[in-house]
């Protein structure tokens, strides 16, 4: 069962995030852009969606909005994002954690097993 | 109505009609009409304007006895023709400059012996055999501007009531020509004033009609719609906001300042039909209000074309620096810390180190093509000039590309001995953005051409690919700034659309060009064109 999907348009940053994901024990899926989320998503519903917000074809706020108008269940979002003001970047989306570009692995990690364990207990998220 | 008496005042107030009604835009001219009139009608030897040149003074004001009065024009009814006599000064005749600071009708029936004339008895009125006078003051703005003189030649002559009623009739007019004059010379003062702004600004009326403008305003709207009149102008163009969304006829700045809106520095947008050119205009419409309503709008126009160009830099420069800048270096350091955490040398070193190399390429040419945009836009990209064979800058570029996109196939053809004189760095970075394209929007696996050929004065190097190619409508636009042709469609490679406007502007520094041809789903092929470089 899919832990974390990576949402992320570029290839590059898409392996890496799986690979330290991965290499921490996580069930990771991939997708390139919004569109490709809500295919895997609809698949297979993840705990924790790491999310880039400037994509092709579905960027994410676009996928953030569709996630809504769909209902459900919602995974824990966390946005990674290059914009100077990543706080209020996740506020937009109302995103469980942010990480600003470039991140710290460690940080990383932390972060989604923070959310991972918080989803466990009765923790507040991160943001 | 058939007595004398009755046929002259008809003849009277003929004259005055048409003098009333007639163009008084030139002084001269009336003031001529006027003595001429005021000659025939009262049949009187010589009828004269005079002005007090430095003088009207205000009421009870001391007498400048300093004035000069200057002789504007002179009837002479016998020789039926207009000159003119020297000026006069105010110290020769204290008695009749006072008179007239008076402000009354000088009627002096016996002009030798009036206290009030007689002291122009031995240098004018003798000499020139004239009796009676009667001078009436032309006024201008409460003050008196001159005199309306009529001198009779012969018997003494005594003005009748009717015929000082006609003579001030005339000094009206004449105070009506100085009025309309000064009224001329504010408007032309107005119009230099208008027609010098480089800001366009016309007056409308509440119907939206353009009242006046200047030339600035005419060519902004009326030139560039290629049109006759401003009546024709809301037909002729589009509106849209800042952010290019179009804006319905009934919120144009013109309707909302209607409804008491504040239309102040706005920018708007403005789309030619015709054309399809875009200009985007910095409007301010100021309401002037008769009675609570809008009588006239002064509208005042200022170009923020470039202003919007330069915001819209700012703005995609840093959004897009921010994305293109810091993903390969989330990646450089995510590797990096990834390598450093690995308790044993993990599997696929040599990959990670890889892409490591190629992040810090792709931050390498990103950084000179922004320093490069930076230098361009503020107006100091320097080149260098050395003497080169093009095909080695190609070698190299081509030996990068190999290595960093082993997904395609390079074929190249390079001719020996194709010297030019370039700044080689730049021509590198500009071949090296269209393989990069190449790379980018076609399939791995597909082959990429680069292949130069010359002519007398040119050497062209081809970069070909078999990629998706660019849609026929996007063309146009293919070496504008920011520029991208898949943004937002699957083929979306990101970038910040800079590459080409660069590569473009750079080879045109050389005296070159870059040009292109595509077919959509075929591929697409650049052309770096360079004058050879003559043989040494
Ligand atoms: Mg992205």
């Amino acid at each position: 069962m899919t832990e974390v999907l990576i949402v992320e348009d570029d290839e590059a940053l898409r392996e890496l995030l799986a690979l330290i994901l991965e290499g921490e024990g996580f069930e990771v899926a991939t997708a390139a852009n919004g569109r490709e989320a809500l295919a895997s998503i609809a698949r297979s519903l993840p705990r924790i969606v790491l999310l880039d917000m400037t994509m092709p074809l579905m960027d994410g706020w676009q996928f953030c909005r569709e996630l809504d108008r769909r209902g459900g269940p919602r995974p824990q979002i966390v946005v990674i994002t290059a914009a100077t003001d990543p706080a209020r970047r996740a506020g937009e989306v109302d995103a469980d954690g942010w990480l600003a570009k470039p991140f710290d692995r460690d940080a990383l990690v932390a972060l989604v097993q923070g959310l991972r364990g918080g989803a466990d207990s009765s923790a507040p998220p991160a943001r | 109505m058939d007595s004398p008496a009755g046929a002259a005042v008809t003849l009277r107030e003929r004259v005055l009609l048409e003098l009333a009604r007639r163009d008084k835009s030139d002084i001269q001219e009336t003031f001529q009409a006027i003595t001429e009139a005021a000659a025939v009608v009262l049949d009187v030897a010589r009828v004269s304007i005079w002005a007090l040149v430095d003088g009207g003074a205000p009421l009870d004001a001391s007498i400048d006895l300093g004035t000069r009065i200057v002789c504007k024009d002179l009837y002479l009814s016998n020789e039926q023709k207009h000159v003119s006599f020297l000026p006069i000064h105010g110290h020769d005749f204290p008695a009749y400059l006072r008179a007239l600071h008076e402000r009354r009708t000088i009627t002096a029936d016996d002009a030798q012996a009036d206290p009030r004339t007689a002291e122009l008895t031995t240098f004018y009125l003798k000499p020139l055999g004239i009796s009676s006078m009667m001078d009436v003051p032309i006024w201008h703005h409460g003050q008196v501007y001159g005199v309306l003189c009529f001198e009779h030649v012969g018997p003494l002559r005594r003005w009748r009531p009717d015929e000082q009623a006609f003579a001030i009739n005339m000094t009206d007019i004449a105070s009506g020509c100085l009025e309309a004059a000064e009224h001329l010379a504010g408007r032309r003062c107005w119009e230099i004033l208008a027609e010098s702004l480089s800001e366009g600004v016309a007056v409308m009326d509440a119907r939206g009609g353009v009242v006046a403008c200047n030339r600035a305003a005419r060519r902004t709207f009326i030139e560039r719609a290629g049109l006759e009149s401003w009546a024709e102008l809301p037909g002729a163009i589009e509106l849209v906001d800042a952010a290019d969304r179009p804006i319905p006829a009934v919120d144009w700045p013109f309707q909302r300042m209607l409804r008491g809106e504040r239309v102040e520095g706005e920018i708007y947008g403005v789309v030619f039909k015709r054309t399809g050119e875009r200009r985007y205009l910095r409007l301010t419409f100021s309401p002037a209000y008769e009675a609570g309503r809008v009588e006239y709008v002064a509208v005042i126009v200022v170009d923020a074309t470039e202003e919007m160009f330069v915001e819209r830099l700012k703005r995609e420069l840093l959004a897009g620096v921010a994305h293109e800048l810091k993903t390969p270096l989330a990646i450089a350091k995510g590797y990096a810390q990834q390598l450093e955490s690995a308790k044993a040398r993990p599997n696929g070193l040599d990959g990670m180190l890889g892409a490591i190399v190629r992040a810090c390429d792709r931050m390498d040419h990103l950084s000179e093509t922004l320093l490069d945009l930076a230098s361009m836009i503020l107006g100091r990209l320097r080149l260098t000039q050395e003497r080169v064979d093009l095909a080695d800058i190609a070698r190299a570029v081509i030996a990068r590309a190999e290595r960093s996109a082993p997904s395609h196939r390079f074929h190249v053809e390079l001719k020996p001995g194709l010297y030019v004189v370039v700044d080689s760095a730049r021509i590198a970075q500009a071949l090296r953005h269209l393989i990069e394209n190449a790379v980018s929007y076609s399939a791995p696996g597909s082959a990429i051409d680069v292949l130069t050929s010359t002519d007398e004065r040119n050497v062209t190097l081809t970069v070909r690919d078999q990629g998706v190619g660019i849609p026929d409508s996007m063309k146009a636009g293919v070496f504008t700034l920011f520029f991208k042709a898949h943004a937002g469609t699957a083929r979306d490679k990101g970038g910040l659309g800079v590459g080409l406007y660069l590569a473009r502007e750079i080879l045109r520094r050389h005296g070159g060009d870059l040009t292109c041809e595509s077919e959509e789903g075929v591929g697409s092929s650049f052309h770096i064109v360079l004058p050879l470089a003559r043989s040494a």
